[in-house]
């Protein structure tokens, strides 16, 4: 996995490639930690994401609840096929609406 | 039709209520049973913690009253959709659950802006378990 953070203002893109799973999403979890002091709108561009597992669902749905609390808004973008499959089965397409 | 309250739920009947158990109960007791795997239950936790902020949590429950819980269907849209990812879990185990949509959940006495609690029935539901139709088996499938 690996993943590249933007910040501008209270706005943080998060683009990721690869697989997030039970052992990658901790360390995306990390770095995303140090840099949301602030941050209210969110965007993950999953256009390099091959695979996300339960670990990975429950990244998004933190951040995604915590844009909630600050009356922010999150975006999930790119999402490819496979990735798009999972979050539709899961239910979390619906969720997070999907661009 | 449309319907005012909606409740998921399960076969398996809830010792504390003797009515069928919901679907936090029925998440929770496959993380006690060992039965869901680690990175689920850390899922589950996540879309129950956002249940327990913002949802008050009814007092006749708090109580431990014998009482069921149905959402409102005009005041829950992102909690239905919330709660969908509950259902995929609940479905990856095999589990099987019922959404049961009614106009008339029973005594309600308890409301708020997003739910109702209701009196469970005197009879136990398990007495009509037997009764109710099987996946699968409707005019059209199978």
């Amino acid at each position: 996995m690996s993943y590249k953070l933007e910040r501008q203002g209270s706005h943080l893109t998060v683009c990721v490639a690869g697989k997030l799973d039970a052992k990658t999403s901790p360390v995306l979890r990390d770095a995303m930690s140090s840099e949301l002091e602030g941050v209210s709108a969110v965007t993950f561009d999953l256009a390099g994401l091959e695979y996300v597992s339960s670990a990975g669902l429950r990244v998004l749905l933190a951040a995604y609840k915590l844009t909630m609390k600050r009356d922010g808004t999150m975006r999930v973008v790119n999402a490819g096929e496979n990735v798009m499959s999972i979050l539709d089965t899961s239910g979390f397409a619906d969720l997070f609406g999907m661009e | 039709m449309d319907f005012k309250y909606v409740r998921i739920q399960g076969r398996e009947v809830s010792a504390d209520t003797n009515y069928a158990a919901g679907i936090f109960s029925m998440c929770w007791k496959l993380i006690q049973e060992d039965v869901m795997d680690e990175e689920d239950v850390e899922l589950f936790k996540e879309i129950d913690s956002w249940f327990a902020e913002e949802l008050p949590f009814p007092d006749p429950c708090m109580r431990k009253e014998p009482v069921v819980c149905f959402f409102k269907t005009a005041n829950t849209d992102l909690m239905m959709r919330m709660i969908r990812p509950a259902m995929w879990l609940l479905e990856r185990y095999n589990h099987p659950f019922y959404v049961v949509y009614t106009n008339s959940p029973g005594e309600i006495v308890y409301e708020d802006d997003y739910q109702v609690a209701v009196k469970v029935p005197d009879v136990p539901v398990t007495k009509f378990n037997h009764e109710w139709t099987e996946p699968g088996t409707g005019l059209f499938e199978g």
